[in-house]
């Protein structure tokens, strides 16, 4: 099972989508995000696998980040409408 | 939500009653996965892994955090001026929900969970009180009912009580 397996990118796509649907309204902070992302994979992730999700579900419409006025250098992750109707294909 | 795979603990415990009980166990009695695991054999027939105990525990450790934190950040944007500028109130909340997401410790969300689980026993205790109050009253007019027999009687009590 390697960074580049794409089952296991799936996997770890869902598991975001997952998180973030059950924050919902509220936006998860990106550490938050992580922890509990991993909480749930077998192995944990990589950094790097973490942050490839991250890119592709944003680039693909299906997270957003939320800005934050009190505070710009954190990641806030929102899932959008695209990412709900993604998780339940 | 999303879909829940179907060889989850999650999955396979099937019904909302068993997952309480699972978690009453690992949360009220705070027995370990190992023990928990055993249980499951003799409760369920199967035996989990530590690893989804784990996961289950966590996932739910998740949810309770997250509904703590719901509660006091709707509570804080509840409590602002109705004509309070929407994104600002929006950005208030979320400010206070990454607040409480971040202060709530295991500890605490167990401890949150144990009076939930003692509510509901107390409300399940109050509904059994309430039924057998209401099977006594019937048992009582039932005996006092001098126009039927005793074995008329006998059986209306038999019926009441569920031994017919």
């Amino acid at each position: 099972m390697g960074h580049h397996d794409p089952e296991r990118q799936k996997n770890i796509r869902r598991t975001i989508l997952d998180k973030l649907e059950r924050a919902e309204p509220y936006a998860l902070p990106e550490p938050s995000l992580q922890v509990e992302t991993n909480a749930q994979l077998r192995p944990p992730m990589a950094q790097a696998e973490f942050d490839d999700a991250l890119l592709y579900l944003q680039s693909h419409g299906f997270i957003a980040n939320m800005p934050d006025d009190f505070d710009q250098d954190l990641n806030k992750w929102l899932i959008t409408e695209a990412g709900k109707t993604l998780l339940r294909k | 939500m999303s879909k829940i795979r179907s060889d989850s603990l999650f999955a396979k415990l099937k019904t909302d009653e068993n997952r309480d009980l699972l978690l009453s166990w690992l949360v009220e009695e705070g027995i370990s996965y190992e023990e928990a695991a055993a249980r499951c054999a003799e409760h369920f027939g199967f035996q989990p892994s530590e690893a989804a105990l784990s996961t289950f525990f966590t996932r739910h450790r998740f949810e309770w955090k997250l509904e703590q934190a719901k509660l006091r950040a709707d509570a804080t944007k509840d409590k602002l001026p109705a004509d309070f500028e929407a994104a600002k109130k929006r950005g208030l909340a979320q400010r206070e929900f990454e607040m409480a997401y971040s202060e709530l410790s295991v500890k605490e969300l167990v401890a949150l969970k144990r009076i939930e689980i003692a509510e509901a026993r107390v409300a399940l205790d109050s509904r059994k009180v309430a039924m057998l109050e209401k099977k006594l009253a019937e048992a009582t007019e039932a005996l006092g009912d001098e126009s039927k027999t005793p074995a008329e009687r006998e059986a209306r009590m038999r019926e009441i009580f569920g031994l017919a």
